[in-house]
């Protein structure tokens, strides 16, 4: 790579300026150190108002027993394989430390798995919240809900207080830091819904956003 | 608390790069249509031309250094759109580095085009993460694009901060190479 030259500088090279490149450096140099000081004051009032253990001790990831067994990956395109197939029941704890579980075969059941940084969950939960408390569940028909993917380091962290602050109404177990509930259903992306007929068998399973009322039009087929 | 810090500061060096890439762009765009723009450009280019690839060259350290902290210090996972930023960031410091050594501002011709797909990346993540739903209707668990990391002053992300990094580097290039014409016509 050289320079075009005119002859004068023989190997491309022009000669240094006598403009005050130094003072630019020097200016630039003590912006930058006033910049970081004033990063270190606009934080410093996070640090003060963080309370150390936050609180409640929330159980934001907890152990998840699996009985049966694994559903396979849901596909990007094709027909599921899983549908049709036993569910497997889960046993685990909400973000309050009290026992959650699902024992597949007792009644039609939605399971929503659900991560705190998705934007889209972040979008389905407000949307589903308002038709869920108007009674849009149909009647017979149970909704669990699965806190995964869990990731301190994440946005929108913890979802315990997340789900709170959005009038989460369905019960939510929270999935082990390892995902062991959303591995044995099969996850693929998220929002993740798997229907759970009557009989204990995969009905359905959907990933991405569902309006309200496109899975209040699948459930009613569930009963 | 140093990711919340250096978040931060990283916001408000984007600041600086933002108004350097829409102020310089601005003039080397106007200086086209007023004669008064272009005297102004005259006055940018003789004042930090001469330090502009050096410049340059510390915005792309400094982003750079900035992804590795992110990735490496915060642990947060790259995804597929911050690999090809970091793939058109990272070699810009040893090209700028090796400019700035040599005064070799014929570097522009090597630097503006990769700058300019790792702006549009750059921008495109940008979109993706503030309108996730114009593009897919769900999230990919291991490590989606449309996560949003950092967010500062309520418009900056990393994909911003990488974009406003480009936008200066692009900028401050022209100054250089600007700055060498006019050298040039006006030697003997």
């Amino acid at each position: 790579m050289t320079t075009k030259t005119k002859g004068k500088s023989g190997r491309g090279r022009k000669p240094p300026s006598s403009r005050g490149s130094g003072t630019v450096f020097w200016a630039v140099a003590v912006g930058v150190v006033v910049l970081f000081g004033v990063a270190i004051a606009l934080t410093r009032n996070d640090a003060v108002t963080e309370s150390p253990g936050g609180g409640d001790a929330r159980l934001e990831t907890g152990a998840v027993e699996v009985r049966g067994e694994a559903l396979p990956a849901l596909p990007d395109a094709g027909p599921d394989p899983a549908v049709g197939e036993a569910a497997p029941g889960l046993q685990g704890r909400s973000f309050d430390g009290s026992s959650v579980s699902f024992r597949p075969g007792s009644e039609p059941t939605a399971l929503v798995f659900l991560a705190h940084w998705c934007p889209h969950c972040q979008r389905e939960v407000p949307a589903l919240a308002p038709w869920l408390d108007s009674g849009g569940l149909p009647s017979g028909v149970e909704m669990l809900s699965v806190s995964t993917s869990v990731d301190p380091a994440a946005p929108n962290y913890p979802p315990s207080e997340w789900l709170a602050k959005e009038g989460w109404p369905v019960p939510v177990m929270a999935d082990s830091g390892e995902g062991t509930a959303a591995r044995a259903y099969g996850l693929t992306a998220f929002p993740y819904f798997v229907l759970v007929d009557s009989d204990g068998r995969v009905a359905e399973r959907l990933s991405g956003e569902v309006a309200p009322q496109d899975l209040e039009a699948r459930l009613q087929r569930l009963r | 608390m140093i990711v919340a810090t250096l978040s931060a500061f990283f916001a408000l060096l984007t600041l600086v790069a933002l108004a350097v890439a829409l102020v310089g762009g601005g003039l080397l765009v106007a200086s086209h249509l007023t004669a008064r723009a272009a005297a102004a450009r005259g006055r940018a280019s003789s004042l930090v031309g001469s330090s502009a690839l050096g410049l340059a060259w510390c915005v792309a350290t400094t982003c750079t250094l900035g992804s590795l902290f992110y990735s490496e210090v915060a642990h947060f996972v790259p995804c597929e759109l911050c690999w090809y930023q970091r793939i058109a960031m990272y070699p810009l410091v040893v090209l700028l580095g090796v400019a700035t050594l040599t005064r070799d501002t014929s570097v522009s011709r090597y630097v503006l085009p990769v700058v300019g797909i790792g702006g549009a990346v750059a921008a495109y993540h940008y979109a993706l993460e503030r309108l996730p739903q114009l593009w897919s209707a769900s999230c990919d668990p291991s490590a989606p694009c449309t996560l949003t990391h950092v967010w500062e002053f309520h418009f900056i992300s990393i994909p911003f901060m990488a974009l406003s990094g480009f936008g200066a580097i692009a900028v401050l290039v022209a100054i250089a190479s600007d700055n060498d014409r006019e050298r040039e016509r006006h030697e003997p």
